[in-house]
């Protein structure tokens, strides 16, 4: 980069000079490192683990809904305990594939403190009553009347399934119906911890 | 935040919504300049396109092969697409791996052409980010600036913000200053430099980085390393290109 002046000689730009490119070196180094110090994480624990937000990596949110029982169920006193939260609807066919799949994980895993929570969206109780004896589920089924807990996971599909770990975090998220071994494969990371 | 976008009547998913809009703005940008460095802007266009559809079959596939036992018993579903049963890294490498051979088949100079996409790029990359922001995908800390946005009910940095911010800054310099061709792949190297520094920026106010021993974060040593040899390199291409020049004058006299 040079610029040739009327008489004829190349006047050499400010880049043409060794040292200018060692300043920039040097500049780039301190302000960096300096920036890299500044920014440190102090705080040991995992900050994502402490935020309840419906992602992987983070704390499930919270929430208490009953039962078709008529039982009440808080997910935040279920920590300690792997749980595997799922939404559906008996209106969405993928879910009906799907809970087969699910009532055979709770039968096998249900020893090994497997929780399974199959929230059903905005469905007259009865209806859903019907429905679970008819394709005998005997995992707790809660009502979610108002889809108020839905719209706190943000559900966008049915079914959509978290995997909770025994420290209430989500590790995987799964939207559309999962067969045995893609939910094998999953309900493993968060049996394995602790079991 | 804003996961879902409404249009007409429609609900789209602000992520592929974003993610489409980024890819047809980097690619527009991409085309106009690889027309002004004299390079078929079609090419590109074509390559972009088998890129893309390359690294959804290779993420798909990947993500049977390494899940075989659930797929072997009903073969139908290996056709039923999901976001969850694609496997991203493998698909931006495959996808990367045919564009560019699609590139070279056509011999299109690579240094020029990396020139070409690099404003691209980084237009790509700023959109993505604002798609972060809209989603909330990308959290920062907390913290009680006046332009704080509240995010899963604390306020937080508006971090993807940020880094988009810094990247159109960097897109801005190079449009200003950089595209003065002193030789092939050296907006390129200007452009790496500066998303990096980008990134060491923002990446102080994200809540989620990985950290290693020290507490210091992956992100910013990575980007720092990067723009080093960044540095580097343009300062040996600088005096290289600058010493042949002056060769081929004391040889012409």
């Amino acid at each position: 980069m040079s610029t040739t002046t009327r008489s004829g000689q190349v006047s050499p730009s400010i880049w043409d000079h060794r040292r200018t490119w060692y300043s920039l070196m040097a500049l780039t180094l301190i302000l960096s490192v300096a920036w890299l110090l500044t920014s440190r994480i102090q705080d040991t624990a995992d900050p994502k683990t402490l935020v309840p937000a419906p992602q992987m990596g983070f704390l499930a949110p919270d929430f208490t809904l009953t039962t078709l029982e008529g039982e009440t169920v808080t997910l935040s006193v279920l920590r300690g305990r792997p749980v595997l939260i799922n939404f559906w609807a008996t209106w969405c066919p993928p879910c009906r594939t799907e809970l087969p799949t699910i009532q055979s994980a709770y039968d096998r895993y249900a020893d090994q403190g497997l929780v399974v929570l199959a929230v059903d969206m905005a469905e007259p109780s009865q209806v859903v009553a019907a429905f679970a004896q008819k394709f005998a589920l005997h995992f707790p089924i809660l009502l979610d009347h108002d889809g108020e807990v839905a719209a706190q996971y943000q559900i966008r599909a049915l079914p959509t399934s978290f995997f909770v770990d025994r420290e209430g975090v989500i590790r995987s998220i799964f939207i559309g119906p999962m067969n045995g071994p893609l939910m094998d494969d999953r309900l493993a990371q968060i049996l394995g911890e602790g079991a | 935040m804003y996961p879902v976008i409404q249009v007409a009547g429609l609900t789209l998913q602000t992520a592929g919504v974003m993610a489409l809009l980024a890819g047809w703005l980097g690619l527009s940008m991409a085309a106009h300049e690889a027309k002004r460095l004299g390079i078929n802007g079609e090419i590109i266009w074509d390559a972009g396109f088998f890129g893309l559809l390359a690294g959804l079959l290779g993420a798909r596939l990947w993500y049977v092969g390494t899940n075989w036992p659930a797929y072997q018993a009903d073969l139908r579903q290996v056709l039923a697409l999901n976001w969850g049963t694609l496997t991203s890294g493998p698909g931006v490498v495959i996808g990367s791996i045919i564009a560019l051979a699609y590139l070279q088949w056509h011999a299109v100079p690579l240094a020029r052409l990396a020139d070409a996409v690099a404003p691209g790029l980084l237009l790509a990359l700023a959109v993505l980010r604002v798609g972060d922001f809209l989603t909330g995908r990308v959290l920062g800390t907390p913290t009680d600036v006046p332009w704080a946005v509240e995010i899963w009910d604390v306020p937080r940095h508006p971090v993807a913000l940020y880094e988009a911010g810094a990247i159109l800054i960097a897109l801005g310099i190079i449009w200003r200053w950089g595209r003065t061709q002193t030789y092939d792949g050296f907006v390129f190297l200007l452009a790496v430099f500066l998303a990096s520094a980008a990134r060491l920026f923002s990446e102080a106010y994200r809540l989620d980085s990985i950290r290693t021993i020290g507490g210091f974060r992956v992100a910013q040593i990575v980007a720092l390393a990067v723009m080093w040899i960044a540095l580097g390199v343009l300062y040996r291409k600088h005096f290289a290109v600058k010493g042949e020049s002056s060769k081929s004058r004391t040889e012409r006299e």
